[in-house]
């Protein structure tokens, strides 16, 4: 089974390095079989890789021990669905995955593409023939994942009781869709330089994987943090570690990207802006995943020390090397077709709008490399955690919350003051009273006033987008303004897929605003019998109990929860001591209502049952899911073919093409 | 806008207001409550990071001996009614910066604070100056176009730029 594995991944390797090299020679000598050679590559080496990957998934599911990587990372009593996700738990297996990935993505690119944009397409599966390569080549020399056991163990290490969580079943394959999806709107971009061919084409059909990128980034986040909610027992969500860092970089950049192109695909502008970004969101989706790897960042999410971390900044270097060359020798056709009109445009709101996603993508790269940097410059070791990130991050994301209203409001090309002061009257008559009536609840810290008012400044627009939109529909249509919100939508899904989106954003927004801002917090050490109370909830301890299940243990607090006079059940906190793993797991109770959750973690007991608990009230976390949500939605009808766009655009392109056509005769 | 559909938008804006403002006080609702009082002691814990583990780890958390004996030296400390700074910087003396959750606010450290602005703030101003001189030469370019256009009403560029058209547009008409 492991040498199936094995000669696959070689064969692989060798398969990609030649369809990369025949891909790029074949256009260049303009020789159909050598194009016609790479692409049936690219049937062979998605199938071989295939082969690898389910190998690897086959012995997770048969505990198959005579390979060495399964051995560490499953045993007899994990189910089958925690030892499939074993195969990507560690190191080997996880680059697998990523190079299945990247085979599967430049597969479906080839299908997608099949006998169009002929002078692309092999430039494309060059590029990401040589991402594939080089995932292949670290999986065959350095980091092979079908090492046979020396020995043959009657039962495996087993999976980190951490790790054996429902989001280990969806948190990375989201991660690793959307790090993978990225590699595609790359590799246009570069084929785009190479050949010369910089209008907006390679952005209109790599617009599909740019939103599956960024929304399965999105999805993988948001999973992130609710698995570290439940799981890790220290009340919070989010903890600006490395590499939950290093996921949320190329995100911002993406989010930066699916922006400004919108002003290309319109305008003509910002070519060279938009290349940049694209090839800095790739570069940050390989930088992730050599976080993981290197050793030079401590996390609760990397691997180990390893030795692969150089080849990981050779690639960043190479790519980013001949990303600049490429770009630097096609300045002189990357001119904008148009210029700005007016300081005040839409267009400008844009631009700032990207300069503060990027500027927030720095931000945290900048917090994550700092320890690095000070110990390499000063020999010092320092810290950088949560405090600092909210305090350098936390006001640029709330400026890009405040230009998520703004933006809509502005026309494209130039607005009018006249213009400006009736969009923006009642959007920003909401932000004000927001903040009175945040104000006048109690809400007393400036920072939580200002977010919050900022979140209804964006709902009122939003809500705005939507009554003016529906008002015209309905006219249109003979209908109420109501009975036409599904045709309003169904008729622009880019754009009201945009707006669910940005409400999704907020909602989310609302939900750190409360959690991070106005949480409560109590520990206390109670005997059977004894309560406490927090917030209104009024806590009474009955005891210990001793849970043996199969692989594990569990330690377990039962606790009564009154609210007021209402009993609303019994919580039980927990630690977890699982066979063969040193440390316990700590299993929290959550009791959770839109308004707050009551958050419970067992720290600690003595003989006479006296435990020592955390009490947490964590207000609005709920939104923060419900946002998530809302957000994959607003993705979702935004990414869904639309005819409409698909018929402008076509008529737009009849008209570039004979003209760009035309132009390019012209200066031949 | 016709008096009707002034009406509907007047009173569905209202209603955008409303949800906003509706969505800001509900929340605010959920939030506000006064944090339990904490000691300095249990700010310390909660806020400075185990010097031992090998990924960074609140001391809170750690049962390392190290964070043991932290915990147990600020308690101690703040029992015998040393302020807070005092416990840090003698903390930091033993263990070095890494303790402390962040970068200090000083000497090299302020670079950890100060870059990400200075980026934003700077890229913010090189896009600003070159954007306005990019309008600024437009306007210049409009304006001698406009000043060209005013010379070539001299009226013999006129009259030859009229009978120039006239011959064009036969020619079109043929076609």
């Amino acid at each position: 089974m492991a040498e199936i594995g094995r000669i696959s991944l070689v064969v692989a390797f060798v398969v990609t390095a030649y369809l990369t090299v025949a891909s790029a020679l074949g256009i260049t000598w303009r020789q159909a079989d050598l194009l016609a050679s790479a692409r049936r590559g690219v049937y062979a080496a998605a199938a071989l890789v295939s082969l690898a990957w389910g190998v690897m998934l086959y012995a997770f599911a048969v505990h198959d021990y005579s390979i060495q990587y399964v051995s560490h990372y499953n045993n007899r009593s994990t189910n089958l669905a925690f030892s499939l996700s074993g195969a990507y738990a560690g190191q080997e297996g996880s680059l697998l995955m990523w190079a299945w990935g990247v085979v599967v993505v430049l597969l479906l690119v080839t299908l997608q593409n099949r006998g169009r944009h002929k002078t692309l397409m092999p430039w494309v599966t060059a590029v990401m023939g040589f991402v594939a390569t080089f995932f292949l080549s670290l999986l065959v020399f350095f980091s092979d994942p079908f090492v046979r056991s020396t020995v043959v163990p009657t039962d495996g290490q087993g999976l980190n009781p951490l790790l054996q969580n429902v989001g280990m079943l969806f948190h990375p394959p989201a991660l690793y869709t959307g790090y993978v999806a990225f590699t595609a709107p790359f590799a246009f971009a570069l084929a785009a330089l190479i050949t010369g061919e910089l209008g907006d084409e390679w952005i209109r059909i790599t617009r599909g994987w740019t939103l599956a990128a960024w929304t399965f980034l999105a999805i993988g986040n948001l999973l992130g943090a609710q698995w570290a909610y439940v799981e890790l027992g220290w009340g919070g969500y989010w903890g600006w570690d490395p590499v939950e860092n290093s996921s949320f970089m190329p995100w911002l950049t993406g989010t930066a990207f699916l922006h400004s192109v919108m002003i290309q695909r319109r305008r003509g502008m910002l070519k060279v802006w938009n290349l940049a970004l694209i090839i800095i969101t790739f570069l940050l989706t390989i930088f992730g995943t050599f976080i993981t790897r290197s050793d030079i960042l401590s996390s609760v999410h990397t691997f180990g020390e390893t030795n692969i971390g150089p080849m990981f900044v050779a690639m960043m270097l190479l790519t980013l090397l001949v990303s600049a060359a490429l770009i630097w020798d096609r300045l002189p056709l990357l001119h904008g077709d148009n210029e700005l009109d007016s300081l005040v445009s839409r267009e400008s709101s844009f631009l700032l709008n990207n300069l503060l996603l990027v500027g927030a993508a720095f931000a945290v790269f900048w917090g994550t490399m700092f320890p690095v940097i000070s110990e390499a410059v000063r020999g010092v070791k320092v810290t950088v955690n949560a405090p600092f990130f909210n305090q350098v991050v936390g006001p640029i994301l709330l400026g890009i919350v405040i230009l998520m209203g703004i933006c809509p409001l502005i026309g494209w090309r130039r607005a009018s003051l006249d213009n400006l002061v009736r969009n923006f009257r009642i959007p920003a008559l909401v932000a004000l009273l927001s903040a009175v009536a945040a104000f006048a609840l109690g809400a007393r810290q400036p920072y939580a006033v200002l977010a919050l008012a900022a979140c209804g400044f964006v709902t009122g627009t939003v809500a705005l987008e939507f009554i003016r939109g529906m008002l015209a529909k309905g006219r249109v249509l003979g209908r109420s303004p109501f009975l036409a919100l599904g045709a309003l939508i169904w008729g622009n899904k880019p754009r009201y897929g945009g707006y669910l989106v940005h409400m999704g954003i907020i909602l989310l927004a609302v939900g750190v605003v409360g959690s991070q801002g106005f949480k409560t917090e109590k520990d206390v050490t109670l005997a059977p019998g004894e309560e406490a109370s927090i917030g209104s909830y009024r806590l009474v301890y009955q005891g210990l109990n001793d849970v043996p299940s199969g692989q594990k243990e569990s330690v377990e607090a039962a606790i009564t929860v009154y609210q007021g006079s209402q009993l609303l059940g019994t919580m039980t906190p927990s630690k977890e001591f699982y066979q063969g793993w040193d440390s316990p797991n700590t299993e929290v109770a959550i009791h959770s209502t839109p308004m707050e959750d009551l958050y419970l973690i067992l720290n600690s007991w003595d003989a006479q049952q006296k435990a020592g608990l955390k009490l947490v009230i964590n207000p609005l976390v709920t939104w923060i899911w419900v946002g998530g949500y809302v957000l994959v939605l607003g993705a979702v009808v935004a990414f869904w073919p639309d005819a409409r766009e698909r018929r402008r655009e076509a008529a737009r392109l009849s008209v570039e093409r004979p003209v760009a056509e035309a132009l390019r005769t012209a200066d031949a | 806008m016709a008096e009707p559909e002034r009406r509907t938008h007047g009173r569905l804006s209202a209603v955008a207001a409303i949800l906003g403002i509706a969505l800001v006080a509900l929340a605010t609702t959920a939030c506000v409550g006064s944090p339990a009082a904490v000691s300095t002691a249990d700010d310390l814990i909660d806020e400075l990071m185990c010097p031992s583990s090998s990924t960074p780890q609140l001391l809170a958390t750690s049962s390392s001996p190290e964070a043991v004996w932290m915990r147990n030296f600020i308690r101690a400390k703040a029992a015998e009614g040393w302020p807070k700074q005092r416990i840090v910087d003698t903390l930091v003396q033993q263990y070095g910066e890494r303790i402390l959750p962040v970068p200090p606010k000083e000497g090299f450290n302020l670079a950890a604070w100060i870059t990400p602005f200075a980026i934003i703030f700077g890229g913010a101003g090189v896009v600003g100056f070159l954007l306005s001189h990019w309008l600024r030469e437009r306007k210049l370019h409009d304006a001698s176009l406009t000043a060209e256009m005013a010379r070539v009403e001299d009226e013999d560029e006129l009259r030859y730029y009229e009978a120039q058209l006239a011959r064009d547009l036969e020619e079109f008409d043929r076609f």
